[in-house]
């Protein structure tokens, strides 16, 4: 076990590797000058340049690759080893704010969202699934079928947009979270999140829920037709401990590895939620860099969403075989 | 079932999948439901676009009358025009809505409530009595409601229209085309290179490739990164390695007898070449194409220029560092001087930029006087007299006009490039000079010097002195430019007429000012001043002290200190001039350039070659890259299979390395690791906004899937009796792929396609909601979408129809799916 975990993570650390130069590539191609979109009137042409030089502006790929990544590990070092009095290397480029810890910040804001909205999309889709499975072929399957695809065909922004104007022609705030400036702590703020977390947390998750439904209807289809469950049904076993203690043990082993692999989605899944319902977390400030061409918190994000991914299926794979005696890791 | 006898009689797989597909209702609808869409889509390719005005459809007539081929940017045909706006008529609701009675939630002036409120307030307003108000039976509200629909003398929308007063109806129409191609294509791409990796990993992925083939990779990557990174001296070996193990592999599997990759590999070499060939023949033929050449250079060399000044920053920061407050001053002078010449240098490049760009125009103007005169031609062949004279003499004395003005331009560009290439010469000296520290030697060479840059940049001055006419200039072949991509001649005309006019009174200023002499006489002494501190004259010397002593009259320490903080500072200040120099200039101005005469808009003498337009393409290099990875590929299979045979020596040097499955699934892993939509994002924000970009990217993004289950597919059919038997057989690879393989791998290929157009319309519209879609003049249903977001209390339906849209289609693509699914998944039938 011990060596199999050292060689995937070598693996790992090699596709970073080849994940970090790819990315960093593709996001230092822009033309475009990040400095000339500092809108601080205060900045001369020639404070611009002098900053230009200090992010190596002007040189080659390969050295402004060299220079983010050292930069890089040196505040991830500083994190990890949590040091108070350290000087934060990466900076972004427009605003000028240390990027690990805005990332740390804009994190804590996404969870509870990320958190609401998972917590949904379980809780409604592994009930709607088995249904659908149990009762499958009849009207009622038919029913669910075509709702969940209705679910995933509808433009997510658009229904955002219609219940927004639902609520806010009502006179119910359901935008943006400590608004009108109040600075609330404790348990007010905490009631504030909770408040306006409700209508993006479900939005949010129908196409999850939409997605996951029929994920848990072809597993547990799949499981129901095998034969050990017509045998335990043939020894005259309740429906319920069949279909509960024998079958759904057995088709929820793969969404073990789903758990897993949701670590990730708090970065790119929340990006037009994020930017629609005016919450300031991690996927609308990601957008906003793009926009910006704010390149250090580009590639961070695309550095560490990719290592949060490859993490993610390291977890899963051996969360599998805790759960399923049947895989062996080799 | 209705027809059991026949079915039952003749089965297989593909008839009983269609069967099982058939009796999924759903499934069908929305097969019906997509063939109308790609019904409408195509006939909004033909009936929607901007339809030309009266004026142009006379000349388009007229053209196509005398033979002459016409671009057609309009659209005839067109019976929406989507883009065209109506200010009067902006948020009209839909007409649909309203013979519907406010279905979709209806407005408060449709409602009868309202209506019978107003006519009792108009009623009392009046002075009518309350008695004679009576309440209004239905035929009189709906009268009512017409009224006022037609009140403004507005005409009917059926699907109203959005903040610009352009027609809905339409822009859904030309929407559902665009929207659907990108659906369409996208999956197209990514199926393509789904279906190549993922056959290739799955029927050769147990061979392992030979040595050469992975350091032919690993050398070509590396010589891109050098020449990143700016070591040009590390290009040249690296490639000749790479090409050296393509010929090594070439060379095995011709021996090998393995023809087939060699002649695969070849001929994409050679499309690739003919490619390549093709594009630069065209840009070298044409004045457009020059121009496109000559200003990437220039832009190359100017920002070359920036770079410079960069390093010159640095020594100046270093020197400094090095003895604070005791900066030889010969060496800051030395610099700051250098920093002058590089400046001058760029301000030469800029100039040369402009000339080529006038010299480029030129030819041009002259393309389209010939154009005149064969037309011209054709007109007096035609009988028509009167106006063919008219034109030939008119093109003949433009192109008179236009001709001499050569030997003008010719003769500025080479004073420029004279110039440059002494201010270039200036700037080694410059740095030669650093190393020097005779501080009276440097003084005099540099007033010597300056004067020499300053006659340099006299010239500049007097080719400035032109930039008013310049611009004059410019607006009017711009003006001439815009009309010319229209094919009405008269604008051409006019255009031209504007140009030789222009230059023609170029000339004249040129002829006025035509003594260059005193500048070039004050330039030969200034050599002369040079020449003489070369050569130690005492004299000079003498006085070259008197200056510096002069100039350095001032306390030196403080001297010393204020140089300290003004080196660098005044660097950096000259460097973000420069820098803003270049982007006003070069960049945005090289871009623009390019942009146009890629998407052939710019010139109409693109017409004549329609091809370069579309190999221009930037698709073109990804497909070609695709069709050389796949090739070479095959043929480093082809040639260790050709090695691991024969025991020649060449199995030394053919050391079998990774799986070729390794090496596509670790690419397809790390592709699959990198979360899509940040990727996404981070590739169109490259871009300018264009749909069919956004297509491309979401295609390059979106293969890795398919390319998973393709393999899958394809491993657990090769292991199976009948796979077994045709290689038992000898029957060929590439039969067994198209014959055995293809045909029953390509379902749940088809299926997964069908899901994938689904998810890139969503997607597709989701990124235009973001605002990295589509561009203005692109309506798609994502664009729709979100320009009504801003007005979605006033006109919900801006919203609503774009959405019900999207609904519709991805909802019909996603069950067609799942019914292709269930009827082609084995595990299901028969259930």
């Amino acid at each position: 076990m011990a060596a199999y975990i050292i060689r995937r993570i070598g693996q790992m650390a090699l596709t970073l590797f080849v994940i970090s130069i790819l990315t960093f590539v593709i996001s230092a191609l822009s033309p475009l000058d990040p400095f000339a979109a500092q809108l601080d009137p205060k900045k001369t042409p020639t404070d611009l340049e002098r900053q230009r030089d200090q992010e190596g502006f002007d040189d080659p790929i390969a050295a402004k690759y060299v220079l983010f990544y050292k930069r890089f590990f040196i505040d991830l070092g500083a994190v990890i080893s949590g040091r108070a009095d350290h000087t934060w290397q990466l900076t972004s480029l427009k605003t000028r704010a240390p990027v690990l810890p805005t990332m740390w910040g804009k994190m804590l804001v996404s969870l509870p969202l990320f958190i609401v909205t998972t917590i949904v999309v379980w809780t409604m889709s592994f009930p709607v699934g088995i249904y659908t499975a149990l009762k499958r072929n009849t009207f009622q399957d038919r029913l669910i079928t075509v709702a969940s695809f209705t679910l995933i065909a509808l433009p997510g922004f658009w229904i955002s947009m219609e219940v927004i104007r639902f609520f806010t022609q009502r006179g119910i705030p359901i935008l943006s979270p400590g608004t009108m400036g109040v600075d609330l702590d404790g348990a007010q703020g905490f009631m504030d999140m909770a408040w306006h977390m409700g209508v993006p947390g479900i939005i949010g998750a129908f196409t999850g829920i939409a997605i996951l439904t029929r994920y848990v209807k072809g597993s547990m289809v799949e499981v129901m037709s095998q034969d050990y469950v017509r045998t335990a049904k043939a020894k005259g076993l309740s429906p319920e401990v069949v279909t509960y203690k024998h079958a759904l043990r057995n088709a929820s082993l793969p969404f073990v590895t789903m758990i897993a692999g949701l670590l990730p989605g708090i970065f790119g899944g929340s990006v037009i939620f994020e930017s629609i319902y005016n919450w300031p977390g991690l996927g609308r400030w990601v957008f906003e860099a793009n926009l910006n061409k704010d390149l250090y918190v580009v590639v961070t994000a695309l550095f560490v969403s990719s290592a949060l991914t490859l993490l993610g299926i390291l977890i899963s794979d051996i969360l599998y075989t805790v759960a399923d005696p049947r895989v062996r890791l080799a | 079932m209705a027809e059991p006898a026949t079915n039952t009689r003749r089965s297989s797989p593909t008839r009983d999948a269609l069967r099982l597909f058939f009796r999924n209702k759903p499934a069908v609808v929305s097969l019906v439901m997509i063939s109308l869409l790609v019904l409408i889509a195509l006939a909004g390719e033909i009936f929607t676009g901007k339809p030309p005005t009266p004026e142009e459809s006379e000349v388009i007539r007229q053209t196509q009358e005398l033979g002459d081929r016409v671009r057609m940017s309009r659209n005839p045909r067109s019976i929406v025009d989507p883009l065209k706006t109506e200010l009067k008529d902006k948020l009209e609701r839909p007409y649909l809505q309203t013979l519907a009675g406010g279905i979709f939630g209806g407005f408060a002036e449709d409602k009868p409530e309202f209506i019978q409120g107003v006519y009792a307030e108009n009623m009392r307003l009046s002075g009518a009595p309350e008695s004679e108000i009576r309440k209004l039976s239905d035929d009189d509200i709906r009268e009512r409601r017409k009224e006022g629909l037609s009140a403004d003398g507005a005409r009917a929308y059926w699907l109203g229209t959005d903040h610009l007063g352009r027609d809905v109806f339409a822009r859904l129409w030309a929407g559902t085309t665009i929207s659907l191609t990108v659906g369409l294509l996208v999956v197209g791409i990514s199926v393509l290179i789904g279906i190549s990796l993922g056959g290739i990993a799955g029927f050769f992925g147990r061979s392992r490739v030979g040595l050469p083939f992975l350091l032919m990779v690993l050398c070509g990557l590396a010589a891109l990164v050098a020449r990143a990174v700016d070591a040009p001296a590390l290009v040249v070996p690296l490639v000749t390695v790479a090409l050296v193990c393509l010929v090594l592999q070439l060379f095995a599997a011709v021996i090998g007898r393995e023809y087939r990759a060699v002649v695969f590999v070849l001929g994409v070499l050679l499309v690739t070449g003919g490619v390549q060939f093709y594009v630069d023949s065209v840009e070298r033929s044409t004045p457009e194409g020059r121009l496109l050449v000559q200003s990437s250079r220039a832009e190359e060399q100017a920002y070359q220029a920036l770079i410079e000044t960069r390093d010159l920053g640095t020594e100046v920061k270093k020197i400094e560092n090095k003895e604070a407050g005791a900066i030889g001053e010969a060496e800051r002078l030395a610099r700051h001087y250098a920093l002058e010449v590089a400046y001058a240098r760029l301000e030469f490049e800029h100039q040369r930029f402009k000339l080529t760009k006038y010299r480029s125009d030129r030819d041009v103007a002259l393309r389209l006087c010939g154009e005149e005169k064969e037309r011209g031609e054709l007109m007096k062949s035609k009988g028509r007299d009167a106006p063919a004279a008219a034109l030939l003499a008119g093109a003949e004395k433009r192109r008179r006009m236009l001709e001499a003005t050569e030997e003008e331009i010719k003769q500025r560009l080479s004073e420029v490039d004279k110039a440059m290439d002494e201010a270039v010469a200036e700037l080694e000296k410059a740095r030669v000079l650093v190393s020097t520290d005779t501080v009276a030697r440097l003084a005099a060479l540099r007033e010597a010097r300056l004067k020499v840059a300053q006659a340099g940049l006299g010239t500049t001055m007097l080719v400035r002195r032109d930039r008013e006419l310049e611009k004059k200039f410019e607006e009017d072949f711009a003006k001439g430019l815009a009309g010319s991509t229209d094919p009405a001649d008269k604008d051409r005309i006019k255009a031209a007429m504007g140009r030789a006019g222009a230059l023609g009174r170029l000339l004249a200023e040129a002829e006025a000012q035509a003594d260059w002499s005193p500048m070039m006489k004050e330039r030969e002494e200034a050599r002369a001043l040079v020449k003489a501190v070369e050569e130690n004259d005492p004299a000079l010397l003498l006085r070259s002290h008197a200056w510096l002593n002069l100039s350095n009259a001032q306390d030196k320490p403080v001297r010393g200190e204020v140089a300290l903080l003004q080196g660098s500072n005044a660097m950096l200040e000259r460097r973000a001039a420069m820098r803003s120099e270049y982007h006003t200039t070069y960049s945005t101005q090289t871009r623009n350039s390019r942009e146009g005469l890629l998407k052939a808009e710019l010139l109409s003498g693109w017409e004549r070659y329609p091809i370069y337009a579309k190999l221009r393409h930037f698709m073109t290099p990804v497909m070609l890259g695709l069709l050389m990875l796949v090739s070479v590929l095959l043929l480093a299979g082809a040639a260790q299979r050709a090695v691991g045979e024969s025991k020649s020596i060449l199995r030394k040097v053919f050391v079998p390395t990774l799986t070729v499955d390794d090496m596509v699934m670790r690419f397809t892993e790390v592709m699959m690791t990198i979360p899509t939509l940040i990727l996404i994002i981070a590739i169109l924000a490259l871009f300018s906004r264009d749909v069919y970009i956004v297509m491309a990217v979401l295609g390059l993004t979106g293969w890795m899937g398919t390319t998973r289950f393709v393999r899958a597919e394809i491993l657990s059919l090769r292991e199976q009796d009948f796979i077994q038997a045709a290689r038992a057989l000898g029957v060929s690879d590439i039969r067994i792929i198209w014959r055995h393989l293809v045909p029953n791998a390509i379902s749940p290929v088809l299926v997964s396609a069908t899901l994938g157009v689904a998810s890139a319309i969503l997607l597709e519209s989701t990124l235009s909601f973001l605002g990295l879609g589509a561009t203005a003049d692109q309506p798609t249903w994502g664009s729709i979408l979100s320009e009504g977001r801003s007005y979605i209390n006033d006109a919900g339906w801006l919203m609503l129809i774009p959405a019900l849209a999207i609904l519709v289609t991805v909802l019909s693509f996603n069950l067609l799916g799942e019914g292709l699914r269930e009827a082609f998944n084995p595990k299901l039938r028969g259930r």
